[in-house]
């Protein structure tokens, strides 16, 4: 038994929760057999205990276990205890659970009922035991552990407190331990710790029944991280060199080089007329890498897909469903949207100024079918922020952006997946997936932030992809913390000086761009990714139409809610 | 029907309104076929007062609630007591003026209006089932406006306008909260009174399935009612989808352990496999397995006949 998948684990939560008839907390013990899947019976028992008993009481006992080195074993007696006596309060309601008991007992005693008699272990002998008495055997044992057998099967009668009660008096009495937390002893929490990419709980696992459980120790920390922006690097390369350094960097361009220019001509004016574009599908460019700092990045980089991958498949469950959701959802709102058309018809509404033809030309078709419209006009294009201020939560920008794009797939709405920073003067647009590409979302896990983000400019070039684009109404989904900040300052007019672009200016001139996108017909939405303090940026770029997510559970709910309006305005 | 609504207790003074009801307004012979006959009662006395209170005083209802809180069965219930024709109109989102209320044909050579089915309703005084009334969009449904209100009128425009019998009522029916639903806008929503559906609780689904299979045991009806709050748990909590929680598959899997299958093929075809995602079944599969035996048969469900 090496490990549990994600599913396995949900699945158990689910059976503990459905036992518990509560679907409010997240439990700590979680029972799988040994091949890691959830156990039904132990997880109804684990469930059980928590309608049947103050959880809280017996959770501070269980917690007692763990200053001493056989806590596993203590953990093991107790739950046979709770086992023995939240069976009998539960069956009366629940007469399945006496075959669902017998099951488990008799599966327990195929895998350990013999090999326990050699090694000698109190817990394997004890449960052995336990299962034994659920088969109506009498098991072999000593009197000395038949004796802790009886005293350890609580009884129905008891309430949470007499069981306490019961199960200090009997730890003390036979493994002279006790049941108040030494505080002092307490090992040192995980706080102030933390592992990049490594949020999740750390998991232990250990013998449970014929197989495992595991059991969380909470373990991260809430400390704001300062956020750290990469260093510009003051250039020494010359303008060729640079944009073979970016094209290597982030891949070959798209564009020829004729054809880049023009787009700079037109693109990069006003507030960004020192910039320069570079648009890319991340096709890798030959050629070596030229010192030990860019190999240590492509590396780190290889890792941040990897990690982007794991993270979505970890909380597969979970995102399967958020894309479900959203799909119905959008697939709702834009059979609402299309407009049906009238077709010639030999049945249905008559249509009154062809029916001559009828007696004239013998010519049936004087009827109008009404026919479903085609989605063909509406296309989507999202953008995600690829700068460091995204770093903490590259994993979940990705599952979002691969959330929206897959909803959208299902729909068959044709869409378009970009990320972009900037860099030295650079920003950079990396298309992970052309609107014709609809197996091709799998590429958005890709997505690694680097540099800083000069939204105006990221904008205003997508703005001018979309132009292109063959359908009528098209909306863009900005995933951005809506942060503003690029090292090329910008030249203001009335102050005759430059001013970073940062904060305001930076808002100002994202939210200028947002407007002329708008003006052309474009629909813009942003789902919100960052912090709190930035939430009053995001109004005043986006007005009305952004969300913000807490958890990604809500994305579908939002984005769906988002594009319903919008598509409601096409 | 009758019977059936004493023993649930409803106020008989209602009842005797009911009574005088039909009498005033026996249904022609040619549309008896249509009065319905429901093969499921109704459980609710609350709800029962408050339909047929607002039917006697001439108003349309509007019954609102989740899946299998039973709005089609109450509508179709409420046809039978007053003893009117009833007409089961889907709403689907292309729903329009024409399908509701009529449209041209062609025939013996000569243009002709053909009656939808709000029009023989209204003009048959009928029960108009309007069902899923939100899966049409509010626009086209506007043409109902002065058919729903106090003006009681169809006014097509090129034919005379209709009057509405005085005992047809429109009972609508809407689902909230799934993908596939709008909200109903307030034109149209002021023209009903509006019956929130309590979900079925735990006793009543028991007796529903004791109605419905006299000899299943006590102890079965009420672990399948169990099973049935179960899953609704599951769904309210948003771990599964609603598509397992499912009555009408409830009862017909009882039905096939009465035919012959053993109790889990019969739920596995009744309720888990109507969910597609296999995780979402595999859920599903442990609620039932946490609640019954799936290798029970008739001889262990039912009571000798």
């Amino acid at each position: 038994m090496n490990s549990v998948s994600e599913l396995q684990r949900r699945r158990a939560v689910n059976q503990i929760w459905n036992a518990a008839e509560d679907y409010s907390f997240l439990p700590d013990f979680k029972a799988f057999d040994k091949d890691g899947n959830a156990e039904l019976y132990w997880n109804s028992v684990i469930g059980a205990v928590r309608r049947h008993y103050e959880y809280a009481k017996l959770a501070k006992v269980f917690a007692s276990f763990q200053q001493y080195e056989e806590s596993d074993e203590y953990e093991g007696l107790l739950w046979i205890g709770l086992e023995n006596a939240v069976y009998q309060k539960e069956q009366p309601e629940r007469p399945v659970l006496e075959k669902l008991r017998r099951d488990y007992a008799e599966r327990y005693l195929a895998v350990y009922g013999a090999s326990s008699l050699d090694d000698y272990h109190l817990y394997d002998c004890l449960a052995t035991a336990h299962y034994e008495r659920i088969l109506g055997k009498e098991p072999q044992m000593s009197r000395y552990d038949k004796k802790l057998l009886d005293e350890l099967e609580f009884g129905p009668e008891l309430d949470t407190d007499a069981i306490v009660e019961r199960a200090g008096e009997l730890f003390s009495r036979w493994f002279q331990i006790t049941l108040e937390e030494k505080r002092r002893e307490r090992r040192l929490p995980l706080i102030g710790f933390k592992r990049r990419g490594g949020k999740k709980e750390k998991t232990r696992y250990r013998q449970f029944g014929i197989g495992i459980a595991d059991h969380p120790l909470h373990a991260y920390t809430d400390e704001e991280e300062l956020l750290r922006r990469e260093d510009e690097p003051t250039t020494h390369l010359n303008a060729a060199q640079l944009r073979a350094f970016m094209a290597f960097k982030f891949g070959a361009s798209m564009y020829s080089e004729q054809e880049n220019a023009e787009l700079e001509r037109k693109l990069c004016s006003g507030n960004h007329s020192l910039c320069h574009l570079l648009f890319t599908r991340g096709v890798p460019e030959k050629g070596k890498i030229q010192n030990a700092f860019e190999a240590l990045r492509k590396e780190r980089e290889a890792k941040q897909i990897e990690m982007n991958r794991q993270y979505y498949r970890q909380h597969l469950a979970e995102n399967r469903t958020s894309i479900d959701r959203l799909a119905s959802r959008i697939r709702n709102s834009v059979l609402l949207y299309l407009q049906p058309s009238d077709i010639r018809s030999d049945s249905g509404k008559l249509d009154g100024t062809r029916i001559w033809r009828a007696g004239i030309l013998q010519d049936e078709k004087v009827f109008l079918r009404t026919e479903q419209g085609n989605m063909g006009d509406l296309s989507v294009d999202i953008l995600l922020d690829a700068s460091t201020s995204q770093s903490e939560r590259q994993e979940r920008v990705s599952t979002q952006g691969y959330i929206i794009a897959e909803a959208l797939t299902r729909c068959s709405i044709p869409c378009r997946v970009m990320s972009f920073c900037s860099m030295t003067g650079y920003t950079i647009l990396r298309i992970f997936r052309e609107y014709d590409k609809p197996r091709e979302n799998e590429k958005i896990f890709e997505y690694v932030s680097n540099g800083c983000n000069r939204d105006g400019l990221a904008i205003r070039a997508v703005h001018e992809l979309m132009n292109n684009s063959p359908c009528e109404n098209k909306i863009l989904i900005l995933l951005s913390d809506v942060k503003p900040h690029d090292a090329l300052r910008v030249f203001s007019e009335d102050s005759s000086d430059y001013t970073a672009y940062e904060r305001e200016t930076g808002v100002r001139d994202t939210a200028a761009e947002v407007r002329k996108a708008r003006g052309d017909g474009i629909a813009v939405i942003c789902v919100f990714t960052g912090d709190e303090q930035d939430l009053p940026n995001a109004k005043l770029v986006y007005n009305k139409d952004f969300t913000r997510i807490a958890t990604v559970d809500k994305l579908a709910d939002a984005v769906g809610t988002l594009l319903q309006n919008q598509i409601r305005n096409l | 029907m009758f019977a059936f609504l004493k023993n649930e207790g409803i106020d008989p003074a209602i009842l005797q309104r009911i009574r005088e009801f039909r009498e005033q307004y026996p249904a022609s012979e040619d549309m008896r076929h249509r009065i319905p006959q429901p093969r499921f009662h109704y459980y609710g006395k609350e709800i029962w007062e408050q339909a047929l209170t607002a039917l006697l005083a001439g108003e349309n209802l509007l019954l609102v609630g989740p899946k299998a809180t039973g709005k089609n069965v109450l509508a179709e219930n409420l046809a039978a007591v007053f003893a009117r024709p009833a007409w089961d109109i889907s709403f689907y989102l292309n729903t329009d003026a024409a399908s509701l209320i009529g449209t041209d044909t062609f025939k013996n050579g000569e243009v002709q209006f053909r009656r939808g089915p709000i029009t023989q309703c209204a003009q048959e005084g009928g029960f108009g089932v309007l069902d899923e009334i939100n899966m049409a969009k509010n626009e086209s449904l506007a043409v109902l406006h002065a058919t729903l209100d106090f003006r009681r009128i169809i006014d097509v425009p090129g034919y005379e306008r209709i009057r509405l019998s005085p005992c047809t009522r429109f009972v609508a029916t809407m689902n909230y909260g799934y993908a596939g639903t709008r909200e109903l806008n307030e034109a149209l929503a002021s023209r009903f009174m509006v019956l929130n559906m309590p979900i079925i609780g735990q006793e009543n689904l028991q007796k529903l399935l004791q109605s419905q299979f006299p000899h299943l045991r006590n102890e079965y009806a009420q672990q399948l009612s169990q099973l049935f709050q179960d899953i609704r748990k599951k769904c309210d909590s948003s771990e599964i989808s609603t598509k397992a929680l499912d009555l009408r598959g409830l009862l017909s899997a009882v039905s096939l352990v009465e035919n012959g299958l053993s109790l889990g093929q019969a739920l596995e075809m009744g309720m888990t496999n109507k969910s597609f995602d296999p995780f979402e079944r595999q859920l599903v599969q442990d609620l039932i397995t946490a609640r019954v035996r799936g290798d029970l048969y008739a001889r262990d469900l039912f009571e000798e006949k």
